[in-house]
């Protein structure tokens, strides 16, 4: 018996990270890409840190007959022994002034209060019984919760699909396929299936299989293959819109499905914009070239706005599949960035377009919300960092951006090179007036965040799940998660090593 | 008080003091670690040399544009590595987001535990192209695990943390990676141990 160590993988550390000299082309290409860049970008510290001549080497005093070496050195001690101390006590005020005012690394701030921090309330968890404990959370969808399991050691992929009863955790139903993507509604559960080759390995296909299952009992009810281009490789916008499943393809292919039989009701295309060439591997060996593109789609008052990489709105009928109009709503033309990931949600008076957006003062993410008929912006923020986004049915927004924060050079000599911090946003998104925000504050793991309108729930620690009420009272959990949680109504259902644990909110 | 920083301090008699063309120097600093960039994100990719270029191109790019740089020169190259290690890491999610669930299945029967690698000459740029070739073989998760783990030397929570799992699932996830790692390499090249 061969027992499974890793010392001979270890062999590999710091082995992989000798330079390689790249084209000539390449080379020449980034050296004009970098000097255009400076035109743009007003990255001064960059600029001066690098053009700093290095003092190393050159900074020794060398001693005259005036300077004895030994007063020289005395000097040069007392004044830096009495300017450290000065700034160690002024960069330590700093700090503590900047990350002081827990609880937990963060303090609530209601928006309309006078910073007042609400109250801190503990709530605990307790585990569904009958959940199988490697499951992978999914969703909760007409009270019946979705895991996916892992077929076992041999597979890596997830694959078992199971579906339970979110407040008993009985069993309902499972089904072992190589299916992906979920949205579901009025008891429906619609999901792709893949091709996947003989080997077990990705198959290469322009085809792709939708299918509908009864939420309750898992039964199939029907399953229809589509024709979209490069479909594999990226995930379609897939939503159900009264009795039709629409579904939007990567490549600006859209198609919509009777959500009873599974019946084509109509196709259409628009242009996808902006896209980008990657080499995929297909099987065997296999390498296929293939073009992925942003695009992002959302049903609105009857038509369904899709909104490309370039920024141009289009605009479809749901019933007929007809463009109705389409114009160029200019989102991206200030982005630095060739490849936009855009994300599109409907509101109750409007959409809501995010993006990330370069510039010469780092990631900021974009909110742009406006009228899709005409276009008009009703409001739009720009949030500093690059951040993760929820949006609940009634419209209000949770955005938790993400920054380096930098330690003064000072702490950096202690080992001190700075944080990672969160700011948590509270947007109404009929106004993009702020509900709540926190203060920046540490981030100590990677964060999740998520509302239903009531409130809004975030990971900033690793063994604490905070959520906030609309008047700023933050409630914690104390638990681990080994996934994303799912907020459903006044539950929040939490993935941890132990199985799934519910939490009920106030 | 001012308090003039060290880096801020030329020490240097006037005369050999040069106003250096601070863009020109920042471009030609930069360009001197493309190769280092390059020949990290080579064998960490399966030695694809336009995604390679496009990683290096995104790092030095997102240097550039960003408000928070390193303030003392020895930072600069752990800085960029710290930024090339998440496009990497922002590689490995996407390629997993976009084929969840695909594939990679193993017939139960071939998880027999093999043996483990022999001592391998790892200056020698043929058996380095073999370990590239055969990381590409793996699956895509358990080649970023692999990458992670050993390349990188991530500790496993880190390694949980960059693909979302728990940690006991990572462990899981990495004794599998190795396993299939040692199977293709002694289908290609022998049990030399």
């Amino acid at each position: 018996m061969t027992h499974d160590t890793d010392h001979d993988f270890q062999q590999f550390r710091g082995k992989f990270d000798s330079a390689m000299v790249p084209d000539a082309a390449f080379k020449a290409k980034m050296e004009k890409l970098l000097n255009a860049e400076h035109q743009h970008v007003a990255a001064e510290r960059v600029s001066s840190l690098i053009a700093s001549p290095s003092t190393a080497g050159s900074a020794t005093v060398v001693p005259t007959r005036r300077n004895h070496p030994l007063m020289v050195a005395a000097a040069v001690l007392m004044v830096f022994a009495v300017v450290a101390s000065s700034i160690w006590v002024l960069s330590g005020i700093m700090l503590e002034g900047e990350y002081a005012s827990a609880p937990g690394g963060i303090a609530t701030l209601p928006a309309d209060a006078s910073g007042t921090p609400g109250p801190d309330i503990e709530l605990t968890a307790s585990l569904l019984q009958g959940i199988d404990k490697n499951g992978y959370l999914i969703g909760i969808f007409n009270n019946v919760l979705i895991t996916q399991s892992s077929r076992g050691e041999a597979d890596t992929w997830s694959t078992i699909i199971r579906g339970y009863d979110a407040e008993s955790g009985d069993l309902l139903w499972e089904s072992e396929e190589y299916m992906d993507f979920y949205t579901a509604e009025g008891g429906v559960l619609i999901r792709q299936r893949y091709t996947v080759s003989k080997d077990g390995s990705l198959q290469a296909s322009d085809t792709t299989t939708l299918i509908a299952l009864d939420l309750r009992t898992g039964e199939s009810l029907w399953s229809t293959e589509l024709d979209f281009q490069n479909l594999w490789v990226s995930s379609p916008n897939t939503m159900i819109i009264d009795d039709s499943v629409i579904a939007v393809s990567n490549a600006g292919e859209i198609v919509a499905l009777s959500l009873t039989s599974g019946q084509i009701q109509w196709q259409s295309s628009v242009d996808p914009g902006k896209g980008r060439t990657e080499q995929i591997s297909a099987g065997d060996n296999d390498l296929r070239e293939v073009t992925i593109y942003s695009l992002a789609a959302v049903a609105w008052n009857n038509q369904l706005a899709v909104i490309n990489g370039n920024g141009t709105v289009y605009l479809i009928d749901i019933v007929t599949g007809d463009t109705t109009g389409s114009y160029d709503k200019a989102l991206f033309t200030d982005n630095q960035v060739p490849f936009a990931y855009i994300d599109a949600i409907a509101l109750s008076h409007g959409i809501l377009v995010s993006h990330d957006h370069m510039s010469s003062d780092g990631i900021h993410t974009m909110l742009v919300a406006f009228d899709p008929e005409t276009g008009e912006t009703l409001w739009e923020r720009n949030l500093e960092g690059s951040g993760s986004i929820d949006v609940s049915d009634d419209g209000s927004i949770a955005v938790n951006t993400h920054i380096w924060k930098q330690s003064n050079w000072l702490m950096q000599l202690i080992g001190n090179h700075g944080y990672s911090t969160f700011q948590l946003h509270w947007i109404d998104g009929n106004t993009g007036n702020e509900i709540l925000t926190t203060e920046r504050g540490k981030l100590e793991t990677s964060p999740f965040t998520m509302t239903n309108g009531s409130y809004v729930c975030t990971r900033t620690k690793e063994t604490e799940i905070s959520c906030y009420d609309r008047n700023g009272t933050r409630y914690f959990i104390t638990t681990t998660t080994s996934g994303t949680p799912v907020l459903a109504d006044g539950m929040l259902f939490v993935p941890t090593d132990d199985g799934i644990a519910t939490v009920q909110l106030p | 008080m001012d308090i003039a920083l060290s880096r801020d301090v030329d020490v240097r008699p006037v005369s050999q003091r040069k106003r250096a063309p601070a863009e020109s120097s920042a471009v030609t600093t930069l360009a001197h670690v493309i190769p280092r960039l390059y020949g990290y994100f080579y064998p960490r990719i399966g030695g694809n040399r336009s995604l390679a270029e496009d990683l290096t191109q995104d790092t030095l790019l997102s240097a550039v544009r960003s408000a928070n740089t390193p303030s003392a020169e020895a930072e600069l190259m752990p800085w960029l590595f710290s930024i090339a290690r998440n496009k990497l890491i922002d590689h490995y999610r996407k390629q997993d987001r976009e084929r969840r669930h695909l594939g990679q299945r193993v017939d139960d029967d071939e998880f027999e535990l093999h043996a483990g690698l022999p001592d391998l000459d790892l200056e020698s740029v043929p058996v380095r192209d073999e370990v590239i070739t055969v990381l590409n073989e793996l699956n895509p998760r358990f080649h970023a695990a692999i990458v992670l783990r050993y390349f990188d030397g991530c500790d496993v929570a880190t390694v949980a943390q960059a693909m979302f799992l728990s940690e006991t699932a990572t462990q899981s996830l990495l004794a599998r990676a190795r396993n299939s790692f040692r199977a293709i390499w002694i289908a290609r090249n022998g049990d030399s141990r």
